[in-house]
């Protein structure tokens, strides 16, 4: 886990070090008192301080435990997602839908097509049709 | 005696019809999403806010209260049953409520689980309303130094009672504060940390990112390590006997004093109150050694702290404006979705929305019994739903609340990369509960602290002349020691031990 651990405070010292420079550019102090930098800067100082901590001294979780990690299946939901996403507004709710959901299932080992068929049509257009028809919550 | 003529016209407008509904389906999908392993109330309240975009806010709050509850409950249903927490703060009721089910007596542990928990609720609602007034009209006058300090000590209470490491929760505070600056400052109206994205002007979504953090990374979990489960319990006999609820009475009413007491803590969590009603239990039984093997005490004690905790938490949220926990922080979140900001002003503003939302408890815990006993059969057979239809039922109610909060798909890639956001630091172990609250106070301190200076003319001596202030911050003080302290002594003694 420490390898892990390492790499996420260094993200985390990025976006801090990121927070403060922008910070910076904006003005810390003008005529009326505290600027639109002041509260940002101090705590991204404040974050950068407590981030080099913890790399230097982690907890004792970090040392005794080991990072592990199941890729695939997250991935492969993950990837599904994002593609869903993209096709959101270009083919419609519906459809993205009809598509994604049978393939996430279809990636977590459901086998019965019968519900599978019954689950995506239900979540597409059923679910489509109560938040657009029922609810007038507008999607795509 | 002012908070109950209140009450009255909050039943008033508690007991119309439309608002009777909400109530009735917020506790039922509650209910559900407690019931169902790998959702917690905290992802459950977030996934299902867009079910809520076109009520009234009266209605819109009293729904999501509703869930909230409901979700505290159902987790029970799964403790005994199957001995699967729905959710945390049912880790406890496992260990009796398991072993009674194994016994045959899985509907009594639920029966009294759910007296219980009426009871607590029911009790922690009307302390709640003898609480509030004078609380508020104490709090109306606090100016920004004090307000600032104020949140100032419900996020070190989180942090300090958050995870292992104090260190890692106070980075995890600074991050959420962050994220929360991003878009227009409010006080200057210059943008910060957009890189030109308009969509960002307006800051990134609360309930985008809680339901990224909350629903799309509990699914990446549980996508990680499926569970299959398997309901062998029968049920039967939902009503305690006379005896077994002469033994959970004194049970019932410490259940309630404590989590009552903890409620009203920012940062303690629904776990704490949970186990220290059962070591109090514990410890006055004349049979202590018989806890852990199914006595009715060990589930009635729980129970009834869990529910009157979750009324409890209730009281900083409306009265002060400081959510308690990531669920109340996502129930902040609706009511600023719908232009309004809990704390004294609301009171002042709406009390119409504030009783009749403190009104819906009290219904929404009459709901609970009266679904929960006859529905318990229901309940245990939606456990065997299996996982991957679970999965996908989350992921595609958070693409549909994500999406339909602005009608845009930046919300839902929000959504994602939280989500991913999220997995990850569940994965090293970071604690989220100190970002979330972060990030939705955040805003809010930022405001405080720079109208404070403007007032002092930039001398940060405005928090320490000023009595409130200064209190608030020595308590925030103290309280990280002591959780630094606490946390030391604790390495020390698995030092020692290892």
């Amino acid at each position: 886990m420490k390898r892990g651990w390492r790499a996420a405070l260094a993200v985390l010292l990025v976006v801090f070090a990121f927070f403060a420079y922008e910070s910076l550019r904006l003005s810390l102090r003008d005529a009326l008192g505290p600027g639109p930098g002041f509260f940002p800067f101090w705590l991204s100082v404040a974050g950068g301080c407590l981030g080099i901590f913890l790399l230097v001294r982690p907890p004792p979780d970090v040392k005794s435990e080991t990072l592990q990690f199941e890729l695939r299946p997250v991935a492969l939901v993950l990837a599904g997602l994002v593609v869903a996403t993209a096709l959101l507004e270009a083919i419609g709710f519906r459809l993205a839908m009809l598509a994604l959901l049978p393939y996430i299932l279809l990636v977590l080992g459901a086998r019965n097509w019968l519900a599978i068929g019954v689950c995506s049509l239900a979540g597409s257009f059923g679910v489509y049709h109560v938040f657009s028809g029922l609810l007038k919550v507008p999607l795509p | 005696m002012e908070g109950l003529q209140y009450l009255a016209s909050g039943f008033a407008a508690a007991l119309t019809p439309a608002n009777l509904t909400f109530a009735f389906v917020g506790c039922l999908l509650g209910t559900l999403i407690g019931v169902l392993p790998g959702l917690g109330p905290a992802a459950g309240t977030a996934i299902l806010i867009p079910l809520t975009f076109t009520l009234d806010a009266t209605g819109a709050i009293i729904m999501l209260a509703a869930i909230y509850y409901g979700a505290m409950y159902g987790g029970t249903i799964t403790s005994v049953l199957i001995n699967v927490p729905g959710e945390a703060a049912s880790v406890v009721t496992c260990l009796d409520g398991y072993q009674m089910a194994r016994q045959g007596r899985a509907g009594t542990a639920l029966g009294v689980a759910a007296i219980g928990s009426f009871v607590g609720g029911v009790f922690a609602a009307l302390a709640l309303v003898m609480v509030a007034p004078p609380l508020a009209r104490f709090a109306l006058s606090f100016g920004p130094p004090e307000f600032f300090a104020l949140m100032f000590l419900g996020l070190c209470l989180v942090t300090g009672l958050a995870g292992q490491s104090l260190a890692a929760a106070l980075l995890m505070t600074v991050l959420g504060l962050l994220l929360a600056l991003i878009g227009i400052d409010p006080v200057r109206g210059a943008p910060r940390f957009t890189f030109g994205i308009p969509e960002l002007y307006d800051g990134l979504g609360f309930v985008p990112v809680v339901m990224g953090l909350f629903g799309v990374a509990e699914i990446l979990l549980v996508v990680e390590r499926p569970f299959h489960q398997l309901v062998t319990t029968k049920l039967s006999g939902l009503w305690p006997s006379a005896g077994e609820l002469k033994r959970s009475g004194g049970a019932i009413l410490r259940g309630t004093g404590i989590g009552f007491v903890l409620g009203l803590i920012p940062g303690v969590g629904a776990v704490i109150p949970t186990f220290m009603a059962y070591i109090v239990e514990k410890k006055l039984s004349r049979h202590p050694e018989k806890f852990g093997t199914g006595v009715i005490e060990g589930v009635a004690a729980p129970e009834t702290a869990n529910n009157a905790y979750a009324n409890a938490a209730m009281v900083p949220l409306l009265v002060l404006g400081v959510p308690s926990s990531p669920t109340i922080a996502i129930l902040m979140g609706a009511f600023i979705v719908n232009g309004l900001t809990p704390g004294p002003f609301l009171f002042k503003e709406r009390p119409d929305l504030v009783w009749a939302v403190i009104a819906s408890f009290f219904i929404g815990n009459v709901i609970l019994l009266i679904l929960n006993l006859p529905l318990v059969g229901l309940w245990a057979r939606l456990l065997r739903l299996p996982y991957q239809y679970l999965c996908a039922g989350t992921l595609l109610f958070c693409i549909v609340g994500a999406y339909s909060l602005k009608g845009t798909l930046f919300d839902v890639g929000v959504m994602l990369v939280f989500g991913i956001i999220g997995y990850l630091l569940r994965k090293l172990g970071l604690p989220l509960a100190p970002a979330v609250l972060a990030l939705i106070l955040g805003p809010f301190m930022e405001k405080s602290l720079r109208t404070s200076l403007e007032m002092s003319a930039g001398d940060f001596g405005i928090f320490v002349t000023r009595p409130i202030s200064a209190a608030l911050l020595a308590c925030a003080a103290l309280i990280l020691a002591v959780s630094a302290l606490r946390l030391t002594v604790l390495k020390s003694i698995r030092g020692g031990t290892s």
